[in-house]
C-alpha cells in the first residue's frame, strides 16, 4: 500500500544539527584546547579535523539513506540504523494522532516535520519524521489517520478561534512571562558582574543614568522602567514565537490548532482523550475581564508541562461561546456555590502561618528585614481572597471547580475522567467539620490533580455520592 | 464504614522492626557527630542535640504510631469500587472505580516475608494505591478478586 520511503534530504542537515546540540557540551573543550594550541596543531590538525568531520557527514548520509518508513497492512513501520537497525512497528489503531510543525531548516527547505503520536504514558515512544514534502506529509497523514481525518487544517474550514496580533499584545503584555523574564534579567546581570567584575556594571550605568538627571532617585527609577520595558518586548517576542497566528478548529471529533512564528506546529487532539478544561485568569488579567483556556490530555501536551493551551487569551464575555463552538462537552451555566464561611479562617492560617516563620527571622536578621511582615499582610488578603473565589458546582456529569492560587482557575472536570477521588481531613479541618477534596485524571505526565480545600461535610457528601455513580 | 476490612494485625510488629531499622541508620550520626567533637573540636552539646531527636523518634516511630497506625486502616472492595480509610493525623477516605483499575500488583520486602506479609498496589492511570500489610494468602485472593472485577467491569463498557 504504501512502499518504503526515505526522507527529504535536508534531513541530513537536521541529523546533524541534533546531534550536534546533543553533543556540543562535550564538543566544546575539545575545540577550546584545539584552538588554544592552533599552532602546534596547524598541519597534521586540520587534516585530522578535516578527516573527522568529512567521516561525520558520509556517516550521516549514510544514515540517512538507510533511514525508512512505510506502510505495511495495519501497521506503519520504520527502519532505521547503520550498525544497529531498528525497525519500529505501530499498529495503525494506536496511533492517537499525527502532528506537522515546521522548524527552522524545515521553512528553510518548505519541508514539514511529521510526528506520530502514540498514547503512552509520556514516555517518548512516538516517531518523528523530521523532513519531509508538504504533499507528502499530508498524504501520509491522511494514509495514518483512515477516513476519519481526510480534512487537514488547510481546507477552508472556518476557525473557531484566532489570536489577532491586538489580541497577542494584550496577551504578552498581561502574561505572567514578563515576571518571569525580569528576573531571568536580574539574574543574568548580577551573573555578568560577577564574571567580569571589570566591567562594573551597576557603576556605568548608575553614571550613564546620572548624567542625565541629577537626582539619584529618578535614575533608579528610569532603570527600573528601562528595564520593565525590555522584560515585556521580551515577553512580546516570546509570546509571538509560540502563539503568533494561533488558530483553532473544531473538526468533528478533533480540535486542530496552529500555532508558531518561529516554528509552525500543528496539535491534533482528539477529544476523547480530553481529560478536563481550565479557565485560568491571571493576576493581571482577571481586572481586565480577560482569561486563557487550557486542557489537560492524555497522551499529549508540551514537553513543558501536562496542559494544552487552547484559546491564549479570551474576553471573560465570550468564554461560553468559545466553549459552546469548541468543546460543548465542557460546556456549563450552573452558578457555582461559595464555600461555607467556616473555611475562611483555615484559608487564611494555611498561608499566614508559613508567612510568619519566614518574615520573623529575616525582619530579626536582614538589614530593612521589616519590611517582610508586609509578607504576612499579603498572606491575609490573599488567603480570605482565596477563600471569596473558592466554589463548586456539579452539572450533570461534569464537576466544576474553582480556586486561587495567585490567578483563578475554574475546572472542568466530566465524572467518566475522574481516576479517583479522595477526601481527606487533617487535625485542625476535624475540629470544624472541613474537609478537602482531591481528584484526579490522568494527563500525559502520568495523572493531574484537582483540589478544594476546606469544604464542608455535607458538601464532601454531595460530591462523593455524584462520583459514586458510576455508568 | 459498616463492612469494610481491617488490614493484618502483624503489621504493628512489622512497622515496629522497621521503624528499628531506621531508628539505627539514625543513630550512625552518633558515632560521627562524636568523631566530630573529638577530632574537629566541635561543640560538646552537638552530640546531645542529635541524640535527642533521634531518641524521640525512636519512641514516636517504634512505640506510638504502629498501633495506631494499624487501627486507622480500613478498606473495602465491591463490585463498583475500591475504597480506603486510612491516616493519623490526615484521615484520608480514596474512592477508586473498578472501571479505572488498571492493573494489580503484590510486593513483598525481605522484612516483609519474614511476617508473611504483602502490599496489595492497585494502578490506575493517575497514579498508585496501596493496601499495606496483608497476609500473603489474603493478599493473593484481594489481588485477583480487583483482577477479575476490574476485568468484567472493563467488558461492559
Amino acid at each position: 500500500m504504501y512502499e518504503p520511503h526515505r526522507l527529504h534530504p535536508a534531513a541530513i542537515l537536521v541529523f546533524i544539527g541534533r546531534n550536534l546540540r546533543q553533543m556540543w557540551q562535550l564538543l566544546l573543550p575539545w575545540f577550546a584546547i584545539i584552538i588554544s594550541k592552533w599552532s602546534s596543531f596547524k598541519g597534521w590538525g586540520t587534516f585530522l579535523l578535516a578527516l573527522t568531520i568529512v567521516i561525520y557527514i558520509l556517516y550521516t548520509v549514510l544514515y540517512w539513506m538507510r533511514y525508512h518508513y512505510s506502510l505495511q497492512g495495519q501497521d506503519f513501520l520504520l527502519e532505521y540504523g547503520l550498525f544497529i537497525r531498528k525497525k519500529i512497528s505501530i499498529p495503525l489503531e494506536r496511533i492517537h494522532g499525527v502532528q506537522i510543525s515546521q522548524g527552522l531548516v524545515q521553512r528553510l527547505f518548505g519541508l514539514v516535520k511529521l510526528e506520530v503520536e502514540t498514547a503512552g504514558g509520556g514516555k517518548k515512544a512516538e516517531v518523528s519524521l523530521v523532513a519531509l514534502e508538504q504533499i507528502e506529509a499530508e498524504r501520509l497523514r491522511t494514509a495514518l489517520h483512515g477516513e476519519n481525518a481526510q480534512a487537514s487544517v488547510e481546507t477552508e474550514t472556518k476557525a473557531a478561534y484566532q489570536l489577532t496580533t491586538g489580541r497577542l499584545l494584550l496577551a504578552a503584555s498581561t502574561s505572567n512571562g514578563i515576571g518571569v523574564t525580569l528576573v531571568a534579567m536580574i539574574t543574568v546581570v548580577s551573573q555578568l558582574d560577577e564574571w567580569f567584575p571589570t566591567l562594573q556594571l551597576y557603576e556605568q550605568a548608575g553614571q550613564r543614568l546620572g548624567h542625565l538627571f541629577l537626582s539619584s532617585y529618578l535614575s533608579i527609577i528610569l532603570g527600573i522602567v528601562l528595564a520593565l520595558i525590555l522584560a515585556w518586548i521580551l515577553s512580546v517576542v516570546g509570546w509571538l514565537a509560540r502563539y503568533g497566528s494561533f488558530t483553532l478548529i473544531r473538526e468533528g471529533d478533533r480540535i486542530l490548532i496552529k500555532q508558531g512564528w518561529v516554528e509552525k506546529k500543528q496539535l491534533n487532539l482528539p477529544v476523547n482523550r480530553l481529560q478536563a478544561i481550565m479557565v485560568v485568569e491571571g493576576l493581571l488579567r482577571r481586572p481586565l475581564g480577560l482569561a486563557s483556556i487550557q486542557l489537560v490530555s492524555a497522551g499529549y501536551g508540551d514537553s513543558s508541562g501536562t496542559t494544552v493551551v487552547i484559546a491564549p487569551l479570551l474576553r471573560k464575555t465570550e468564554i461560553s461561546s468559545f466553549s459552546q463552538t469548541v468543546l460543548p462537552e465542557f460546556a456549563f451555566e450552573t452558578e457555582l456555590e461559595q464555600i461555607d464561611p467556616r473555611a475562611r479562617f483555615s484559608y487564611i492560617m494555611r498561608l499566614l502561618f508559613p508567612s510568619l516563620l519566614i518574615a520573623a527571622p529575616i525582619s530579626i536578621f536582614v538589614p530593612y528585614g521589616y519590611l517582610s511582615w508586609l509578607l504576612p499582610v499579603a498572606a491575609i488578603i490573599l488567603g480570605s481572597k482565596q477563600y471569596h473565589d473558592a466554589a463548586w458546582a456539579i452539572e450533570a456529569d461534569k464537576l466544576i471547580l474553582r480556586s486561587r492560587s495567585l490567578g483563578l482557575v475554574t475546572s472542568v472536570i466530566p465524572r467518566c475522567r475522574i481516576q479517583w477521588l479522595g477526601v481527606s481531613q487533617h487535625l485542625f479541618q476535624r475540629r470544624k467539620g472541613l474537609h478537602r477534596l482531591t481528584l484526579t485524571t490522568a494527563s500525559t505526565a502520568g495523572g493531574a490533580s484537582f483540589a478544594l480545600p476546606h469544604i464542608e461535610s455535607k458538601t464532601a457528601a454531595i460530591i462523593k455520592a455524584w462520583f459514586q455513580q458510576y455508568k | 464504614m459498616e463492612h469494610t476490612e481491617m488490614i493484618d494485625k502483624k503489621a504493628i510488629s512489622y512497622w515496629r522492626w522497621s521503624a528499628v531499622i531506621n531508628v539505627l541508620f539514625l543513630s550512625l550520626l552518633l558515632p560521627a557527630s562524636w568523631f566530630a567533637v573529638q577530632h574537629w573540636s566541635w561543640p560538646t552539646w552537638l552530640s546531645a542535640a542529635i541524640a535527642l531527636p533521634i531518641a524521640l523518634v525512636a519512641v514516636v516511630t517504634i512505640l506510638l504510631i504502629p498501633p495506631v497506625r494499624w487501627k486507622s486502616w480500613r478498606y473495602d472492595i465491591s463490585s463498583q469500587e475500591i475504597q480506603l480509610f486510612r491516616g493519623i493525623w490526615i484521615k484520608r477516605h480514596i474512592i477508586i472505580p473498578m472501571v479505572r483499575v488498571q492493573h494489580v500488583d503484590m510486593q513483598q520486602g525481605p522484612l516483609m516475608r519474614h511476617y508473611g506479609l504483602s502490599t496489595v498496589i492497585i494502578a490506575t492511570a493517575a497514579g498508585e494505591h496501596e493496601i499495606p500489610a496483608l497476609a500473603d494468602e489474603v493478599a493473593m485472593q484481594v489481588r485477583d478478586h480487583i483482577a477479575s472485577l476490574a476485568r468484567v467491569v472493563d467488558e461492559d463498557v
